[in-house]
């Protein structure tokens, strides 16, 4: 049913503030942020580790878990295959023996 | 940002695995991604850890860098981007020390009245940013920490110079409408 409203009266509308305001915002932004200079042993000490540590390394490990879950997975599917047919074999086997 | 062509050599070379090329940009923007990230998550310490993380995974994929027209810069900062957005997602469970508690606040040469003062607006101001959105923050910290043009934020954000400046009018406006709940 119609209310007879306008859908942008219903919705209520943010403040505007003025020029004034925002330069003001500006300026407090110019203020308060300023550059930090980060502790200089942390940059060396980064600078080295980033040469010391082959990050190759880590991308194997990655690639080993990956093999490892894939051939694990494999193998369960292959055991359960397994398990089926034999349970299946089983069953058929004692089905044509004479009672 | 700083020099294109001067980052666009040693880029290539650190692509082709020339260790000390990658050395030069690290020693180019290890600064400017630290104080972006300083800023984003409030804490030196989780700073320098975020810092080693986009540096490392630079590293690990330099390599594979593909040049999309885009700055050297501006792939570092993304990787920066993701990685705090991470860091919020992992911490949003644990409880979240406010920004205003880490940066420091006074500065030495004010006189302690007008430093409290200071440092209350400051307070209120850092409080207001922290509860932006995180490309609303990425803005007003590239703006008014790096100095950056509009279009050089656009670059850096993926965007037409056009959206950030609307966004930033529209950041503008969010903040000093946070500020008045805030004083209230």
């Amino acid at each position: 049913m119609r209310t007879g409203k306008s859908i942008t009266e219903k919705r209520p509308r943010k403040k505007l503030y003025s020029e004034e305001e925002i330069e003001e915002l500006e300026k407090s932004l110019q203020v308060s942020l300023n550059p930090v200079t980060p502790d200089p042993e942390f940059i060396t000490d980064l600078h080295r580790r980033l040469y010391a540590a082959p990050i190759i390394v880590m991308e194997a490990r990655r690639a080993e878990k990956a093999y490892l879950v894939i051939a694990l997975g494999l193998f369960m599917g292959a055991l359960l295959f397994w398990l089926i047919k034999s349970l299946r074999d089983r069953g058929t086997t004692k089905e044509e023996s004479p009672a | 940002m700083s020099d294109q062509s001067s980052d666009d050599t040693a880029l290539a070379r650190a692509i082709d695995g020339d260790n000390e090329a990658f050395s030069e940009l690290y020693q180019q923007y290890v600064g400017k991604i630290y104080n972006y990230i300083y800023y984003r998550t409030g804490n030196p310490a989780d700073a320098e850890d975020l810092t080693a993380k986009v540096f490392h995974r630079a590293l690990g994929h330099i390599q594979s860098y593909k040049d999309r027209g885009v700055p050297f810069s501006a792939w570092l900062y993304r990787i920066a981007h993701n990685l705090v957005a991470n860091w919020h997602r992992d911490n949003s469970r644990r409880k979240e020390v406010p920004l205003e508690d880490h940066i420091h606040l006074h500065q030495e040469a004010d006189p302690p009245e007008t430093a409290l003062v200071n440092d209350q607006e400051k307070e209120v101001l850092l409080k207001a940013i922290s509860k932006l959105p995180g490309d609303r923050q990425q803005l007003i910290i590239l703006k008014f920490v790096e100095h950056m043009s509009n279009a050089e934020i656009a670059t850096i954000m993926g965007r037409s110079e056009g959206a950030i400046k609307s966004l930033y009018h529209r950041t503008l406006m969010s903040l000093r409408g946070r500020i008045a709940k805030l004083n209230k």
